[in-house]
């Protein structure tokens, strides 16, 4: 019984990535492994799957791909006047044009400069994930909270790693809070808002994500036409805002930890 | 035009509503016991969460076109704050949406 529901289920999730040899067996699995103890773990076993995995590799394939072309394209004589025409060259200079303005703006140039290839590549890897989203029979692996997770983790440690970096046991001491007799309560308060940092920044970018997946596909259940396409141009919209928000704040939190701590206050 | 929003979010209400009461009175002589109240909290929960979020996001969509009317040269340097805080108060009404999420899949498990 409990098998017949699992392949109902998945003949309902079939995307283009479950073609590639391998991938539909350890779907199978993994769905059979997380139902099995009665519970799927949090947001069920629809956010779970394979093609959440194996599409996170194929955007990784492909970011290299588009890197190696970027570097033929714009390196020698040829990488000192911007491009001609808006191609692949331009998309890539624009992204991080841009992402080096912003950043510039939060954390100052100089900083902008370091952090660009950590936060940069956030932008990218997000972009294309969200984007895969869009593309029918593609899953975006930014859907899944375990993609998210991993990826405001790794801000999570870069902001303290770079915290204690710069400013030494101050970072920690910071965190206290001016007055020695509040220290016990602010000190917990803070650590709690820097763990709920993490939290809330993979729970967007995933409820984001699955919210506008859940739209498109509500929409299609009431009609086939036009009207879903509408939606989607709304999901290019928040694909965007979303990448833009995962990385400006993680820019602010890591600008905010390499902050120079200053006693005059 | 206030009147036909009015008639025509009425025609969407009771439409809407219908289906959805069916399912809840199919689940009840089914004798699933809370999953209709679950249904129910799953559906005010977005509700009230958008509402509020919608709200504060007019507010801060409304000062910062503001800002931009009276200082078009300030554009660049208003829009980012704005997204920042327009994602702020978003995040709240999207976990208000994870909680939905949550309590649909507890009714239908």
């Amino acid at each position: 019984m409990a098998d017949v529901q699992n392949a109902a289920q998945i003949g309902d999730h079939e995307t283009w990535l479950h073609l590639i040899p391998g991938v539909r067996e350890l779907d199978h699995a993994l769905v059979e492994n997380l139902t099995n103890d009665g519970h799927g773990f949090l947001f069920g076993t629809e956010m779970h799957r394979m093609p959440h995995v194996t599409g996170l590799i194929l955007v990784a394939i492909l970011l290299v791909i588009v890197g190696v072309m970027y570097k033929n394209r714009a390196s020698g004589e040829a990488g000192i006047v911007p491009a001609r025409k808006f191609g692949l060259r331009g998309f890539v200079d624009g992204i991080l044009d841009y992402a080096r303005q912003e950043m510039g703006q939060v954390m100052g140039p100089a900083a902008a400069k370091t952090f660009l290839p950590f936060i940069g590549t956030f932008a990218f890897i997000i972009l294309f994930s969200n984007f895969m989203g869009l593309i029918p029979g593609f899953l975006p692996p930014t859907e899944s909270l375990n993609t998210t997770f991993a990826c405001s983790i790794l801000v999570f440690f870069a902001t303290h790693y770079y915290g204690f970096k710069v400013n030494g046991v101050e970072h920690f001491k910071h965190m206290a809070g001016p007055v020695l007799a509040l220290a016990p309560l602010i000190f917990v308060i803070e650590v709690i808002g820097h763990l709920a940092r993490p939290a809330s920044l993979s729970l967007r970018l995933a409820g984001n994500m699955i919210g506008d997946h859940m739209a498109v596909v509500n929409f299609l259940d009431l009609t086939k036409l036009i009207v879903p396409v509408a939606i989607m141009g709304l999901g290019v919209i928040v694909c965007l805002v979303q990448t833009l928000v995962f990385c400006l704040l993680s820019t602010v939190y890591i600008g905010m930890a390499i902050e120079k701590i200053d006693h005059h206050h | 035009m206030n009147r036909f929003i009015a008639k025509l979010s009425f025609l969407f209400t009771a439409f809407m509503a219908a289906p959805a009461l069916a399912q809840d009175a199919a689940e009840k002589a089914a004798g699933t016991g809370d999953a209709g109240w679950i249904a129910i909290a799953a559906g005010l929960a977005i509700g009230i969460a958008a509402f509020g979020g919608s709200l504060g996001q007019g507010r801060a969509a409304a000062a910062a076109l503001e800002g931009i009317a009276r200082n078009p040269g300030a554009a660049g340097k208003i829009q980012g704050p704005m997204i920042l805080g327009l994602a702020l108060i978003e995040s709240l009404v999207i976990y208000a949406f994870v909680i939905a999420i949550l309590l649909t899949l507890k009714a239908t498990a």
